[in-house]
């Protein structure tokens, strides 16, 4: 228990200016995966035939399809697009994951901080 | 059930209207669930939902043209409890209501929306013209209002010390009180406009926005419907797991609830407590849906992700954990006499006052009235839980704080009972639903932890829904709990307040007019913690 009063205040003040902060510092470079975590999209650009169905369910407007190269459709080459996510969009909810048919986006279960994470995946562009 | 086609539906005409509500209350349909617009192109369809206390419902059918203006009787004096959705049907449709008491004041829009201006729910209306009216006129808001009781400076609504921006007006004598007007509306989002633009699938995370505190359930509320209308059936474990995560909402819930009594009595330590045992209920909510506020877990036609047997086990774990801290904490309280003293007796009302005002949830029960949803119409797995809703005998702060800590408890019960009964098969759909349902209606109805929460859903055939309906249960309690203040001293104004667990804080703010000075001063969240913590000690 403190003490009150002035003194007591001084003294806790000048006490917590010699103590070690109580906080941890946030290592990036080491995260565990969190197994319950439901996750934050990521593409695997290898997988990804440019459907545009993720950008199409996603609730939050997060995705966009940007032109990442060309595909053949037939005789043609038309571009191919893929999805990029805005994580600050995002609403984590995991749908574009779940009805992609090509299982070209895996959700990452780790708790990386948004502004020191990887460069959004998908390509160059918009 | 929970979800069921738009049926029994009575088609009247406007004269007809005050008669034919009389003769359904004498009936035994005396719960206004809601009152809905629709917009039917060269009409307006008013539709009354009236339920009976066994669950089954009732709809009233009235047309009115489609102007600005056109009226309907009020109900109001028939079913008291109707005034706020008469309210929110004028603002947004257009409709008068003849002979409605608070037709001066406006609920939800702005006072600045002009009156002739094209109702927002309308389909003409464009979401970028409505905001525009809005914004261009809301300006006047910022100035100083005078008026015939006194100088109102406006504090807010919305400034950054307010939790939730909501104003209340109190006229007192002294310290008492003698009426209050409440003024809700200033968190109206639209989102009902918002998702006659958006596709079914998309609308869960929307509807999932409309609380942050009980997501889940509206996420599954506007699921049921919305399976109802596309015909769509979830398996058994999907509903299983549905009733598991709206249970564990309700634990977290309530216990939060009983936390901020704990706070608003000036009793923090309680609100820390209890604020302890909730942590472990959102990590229970995480391992079953992988997120813990927004959990987007209810889809239609099941859930988005299933539980495996070892997550199953974790939760079994967790559960023994919160049930034993759970009732630990809850005796602690019920033994302190200070507690007891400064709740025990505030805010006293009867079981017939609370079925004129069409209360729901707990603070219907405590009158000693069994109407629970999950009994009168069952849903999920509800049915095969067999469960008995609990009730006290007198309605007071204290008795609300015993129904809900007595229902926590039997909600982690009910939790434990479905982790190990859990049926198996596939909770996530085949498919997620994409379709456009036939034209048709659909009504949904489930016991949110605030009480009966209730959407309805009109599909015109579109891949969007055209029109949803929302009604949520702390606004069907807001008129009894305005009522009860009136006669209270100011210090108690915080605890009857939170008796139906608001969904806002009210309290944050709040003019108070004497009629004895005749003059007007503003409350704050902090005059009112420490006129309740003088009380408080008072009592010491
Ligand atoms: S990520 Fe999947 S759903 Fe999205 S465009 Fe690529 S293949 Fe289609
Ligand atoms: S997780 Fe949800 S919100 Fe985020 S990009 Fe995917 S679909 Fe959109």
């Amino acid at each position: 228990m403190p003490k009150r009063g002035a003194t007591g205040m001084l003294s806790e003040a000048l006490r917590r200016l010699v103590t070690e902060p109580i906080t941890e510092p946030y290592v990036v470079e080491d995260l565990e995966e969190q197994p319950h975590l439901r996750g934050r999209p990521l593409l695997i650009p290898e997988k990804c035939t440019g459907c545009r169905l993720c950008y199409m369910v996603c609730p939050s407007s997060a995705i966009t399809m940007v032109t990442v190269g060309t595909r053949r459709v037939g005789q043609r080459e038309v571009p191919l697009q893929h999805p990029r996510f805005d994580y600050f969009r995002c609403i984590y909810c995991g749908m574009c994951s779940y009805v992609c048919t090509f299982k070209a986006i895996e959700l990452e279960r780790k708790l990386v901080p948004l502004h020191v994470g990887p460069k959004p995946s998908g390509g160059e562009g918009a | 059930m929970g979800g069921r086609p738009l049926e029994n539906v009575v088609t009247v005409e406007p004269e007809g209207l005050r008669e034919a509500v009389e003769h359904q209350v004498k009936r035994g349909y005396g719960h206004l669930v809601t009152i809905t617009g629709v917009d039917a192109g060269e009409k307006i369809r008013v539709l009354y939902h009236l339920s009976s206390l066994s669950g089954d419902m009732t709809h009233l059918e009235v047309s009115v043209p489609k102007k600005v203006g056109a009226s309907l009787p009020t109900i109001a004096d028939v079913i008291p409890g109707s005034l706020f959705y008469e309210m929110e049907v004028r603002d947004l449709f257009g409709v008068r209501f003849e002979g409605n008491p608070w037709e001066a004041y406006r609920y939800p829009l702005p006072e600045t929306y002009p009156r002739d201006a094209t109702p927002p729910l309308w389909k003409e209306a464009e979401n970028e013209k409505v905001r525009e009216i809005i914004w261009r006129d809301g300006d006047a808001l910022g100035q100083i209002q005078t008026s015939a009781e006194g100088v109102s400076v406006p504090f807010g609504p919305y400034h950054p010390a307010l939790k939730e921006p909501e104003h209340f007006r109190l006229i007192v004598d002294g310290e008492t009180v003698v009426d209050v007007i409440p003024r809700l509306g200033y968190v109206h989002r639209g989102i009902e406009k918002i998702a006659e633009r958006r596709t079914y699938l998309k609308n869960v995370y929307l509807f999932e926005r409309v609380c942050g505190i009980c997501s889940f359930i509206h996420t599954y509320t506007y699921v049921l419907a919305a399976e109802s209308v596309a015909k769509v059936e979830p398996s058994r474990r999907a509903e299983w797991l549905r009733t598991l995560v709206a249970e564990l909402e309700r634990v977290h819930s309530h216990l939060l609830w009983i936390g901020l009594v704990g706070y608003w009595m000036g009793f923090d330590t309680m609100f820390m407590w209890l604020w302890g045992v909730r942590e472990k209920v959102m990590d229970v909510l995480e391992i079953v849906c992988g997120n813990r506020v927004m959990k987007g877990f209810a889809t239609i036609g099941g859930t988005v992700r299933d539980v495996t047997d070892s997550q199953l086990e974790q939760v079994k774990r967790a559960l023994r954990e919160i049930e034993k801290q759970a009732s630990d904490v809850m005796e602690r309280i019920l033994s302190f006499d200070l507690f007891i003293h400064r709740t025990r007796g505030f805010g006293e009302f009867d079981v017939e006052t609370a079925r004129r005002m069409c209360a729901v949830g707990p603070y219907r029960r405590i009158t000693g009235d069994p109407y629970d949803i999950r009994k009168v119409e069952p849903y999920g797995a509800y049915q095969e839980l067999g469960f008995e809703p609990i009730t006290e005998k007198r309605a007071d702060a204290y008795h609300s704080v015993l129904v809900r800590l007595k229902e926590t408890m039997q909600s982690i019960e009910m939790c434990r009972r479905i982790a190990e009964e859990l049926p198996a098969g596939a909770a996530v759909p085949q498919r997620f639903y994409m379709a456009s349902p036939q034209p048709g209606e659909a009504v949904a109805r489930t016991e949110a932890p605030r009480g009966e929460l209730f959407y309805f859903i009109k599909s015109a055939g579109k891949p969007t829904p055209d029109r949803v309906k929302v009604r949520t249960p702390s606004l069907a309690n807001m008129l009894l709990a305005a009522t009860l203040l009136r006669g209270a001293t100011l210090s108690d104004v915080p605890i009857i307040f939170t008796m139906i667990d608001p969904c806002f804080s009210c309290t944050d703010r709040v003019l108070v007019y004497d009629v004895r000075t005749r003059t007007a001063r503003m409350l704050r969240e902090e005059d009112f913690i420490k006129m309740s913590r003088k009380r408080w000690a008072s009592c010491e």
